[in-house]
């Protein structure tokens, strides 16, 4: 760290109403950060202040006796904080480090790898286990102890996983369910009917046929709202069909419930040695329609028209309930 | 009139928006200037100054006086 020198300064601390100047002796250095100065031990001892990381405040007292009262401003601490987290970030993928045992090295490792092939990939090999019958995976790195901790657990829990598809009842709608909330002076909108050739219609045929047979749509006779299917070619090749939605998701207005940044869920997982994740399988498709809403989901094919049961993919508002 | 007692309150949480371990960062007025940024930082032995804001401030290089001890890294940074 380069000092360029030392320079005594007066200072001012103030909360508006009493204030404190004091001289303090800063060390200039040639480094970068995103703060601007680091007040120290020498400078808090001597306006005798004390700091309060619960209460977000430094209070001093005043030549006259008074306590000021100064504020922590939040925001600028939460951004200046995460950008000096990126700032790190940036030096991991410098430093290379031998992988080792160290949890926290192994993650500097992983970042540096990956930042090269620009993905993330997990950090060591996985291997297959079975318990009880059923095989899941886990990552090499584990040592004996915490695989068996692992193991233990999961086959204590053994039913609440999802091993195949018919294992998905899909959660109780008492319990949790996608509702729509619509502006009521809208009316209802019937899409004109698109026409589809014959290889896009075979794709919307057999896609209707596992939904239903899914129980993930079913057949209705008379809806209000009525939506054309669109039908997208991914990158594999296959077709995702979608159902235009835009009609629905005007009227809808937007549920800004905001998601967790991941920012956020880095930061709280610092320190710890292990982070689980759960995942929950196709768990869009698990969260059911509110019955009175799944009419407004309507569809329409070259036979009849079907309504989902489950949450569709492209509603608005579907991210916020997920 | 230094020796007051300094306590926090109940009342001092009002303010405070509910936080996972934030950092305290305040505004001073030093070199005439308001310096937002001020890192609140026990961890450090030093008052530390950035280059880039000793340059913001418009301060000559010509007050700086040599300095020949060592510094370390930064606590908390």
């Amino acid at each position: 760290m380069e000092v360029r020198g030392h320079l005594e300064l007066r200072t001012t601390f103030t909360d508006g109403v009493a204030s404190r100047t004091k001289s303090i002796r800063y060390l200039v250095v040639n480094a970068v950060s995103t703060y601007n100065i680091l007040l120290g031990r020498p400078a808090l001892n001597r306006l005798r202040s004390v700091g309060s990381t619960h209460h977000l405040k430094m209070k001093l007292p005043d030549l006259s006796g008074n306590v000021i009262t100064i504020k922590s401003n939040q925001q600028e601490a939460k951004r200046c904080y995460e950008n000096n987290l990126k700032a790190k970030r940036g030096v991991f993928m410098v430093t290379e480090r031998p992988p080792s045992r160290d949890g926290d090295a192994r993650m500097g490792v992983s970042r540096a790898e990956s930042a090269r092939e620009g993905r993330l990939e997990p950090a060591g090999d996985i291997v297959e286990r079975q318990i009880g019958g059923r095989t899941f995976k886990h990552g090499k790195s584990l040592d004996q102890a915490e695989q068996d901790q692992v193991a233990g657990v999961i086959a204590q829990h053994l039913d609440a996983f999802t091993w195949s598809a018919s294992d998905m009842p899909g959660i109780d709608p008492d319990f949790l369910c996608h509702r729509l909330t619509m502006d009521p002076k809208v009316k209802p909108v019937r899409q004109r009917k698109r026409k589809f050739n014959e290889e896009r219609r075979q794709v919307i045929k057999e896609e209707t046929k596992k939904l239903l047979s899914a129980g993930q749509i079913r057949e209705i006779q008379y809806p209000e709202w009525l939506a054309n299917v669109v039908l997208v070619k991914k990158a594999n090749g296959k077709w995702r069909m979608c159902v235009d939605f835009t009609d629905l998701n005007k009227a809808c207005p937007k549920d800004s419930y905001l998601l967790p940044s991941i920012d956020a869920l880095v930061d709280s997982a610092s320190g710890c040695r292990m982070l689980s994740f759960l995942d929950a399988f196709f768990g869009y498709n698990q969260i059911k329609m509110h019955p009175r809403d799944e009419c407004k989901t309507t569809f329409m094919t070259k036979l009849s028209c079907y309504c989902y049961t489950v949450m569709p993919f492209g509603l608005k508002n579907v991210g916020t309930t997920y | 009139m230094l020796d007051v007692d300094l306590t926090f309150m109940k009342a001092d949480l009002r303010d405070v928006i509910p936080h996972d371990n934030d950092l305290v960062v305040i505004s001073i007025v030093t070199a005439g200037r308001k310096v937002h940024r001020v890192l609140v930082d026990q961890g450090s032995s030093a008052d530390i100054m950035f280059w880039s804001t000793f340059n913001k401030l418009q301060l000559s290089p010509d007050q700086l006086r040599p300095y020949t001890g060592c510094l370390y890294g930064f606590a908390g940074d």
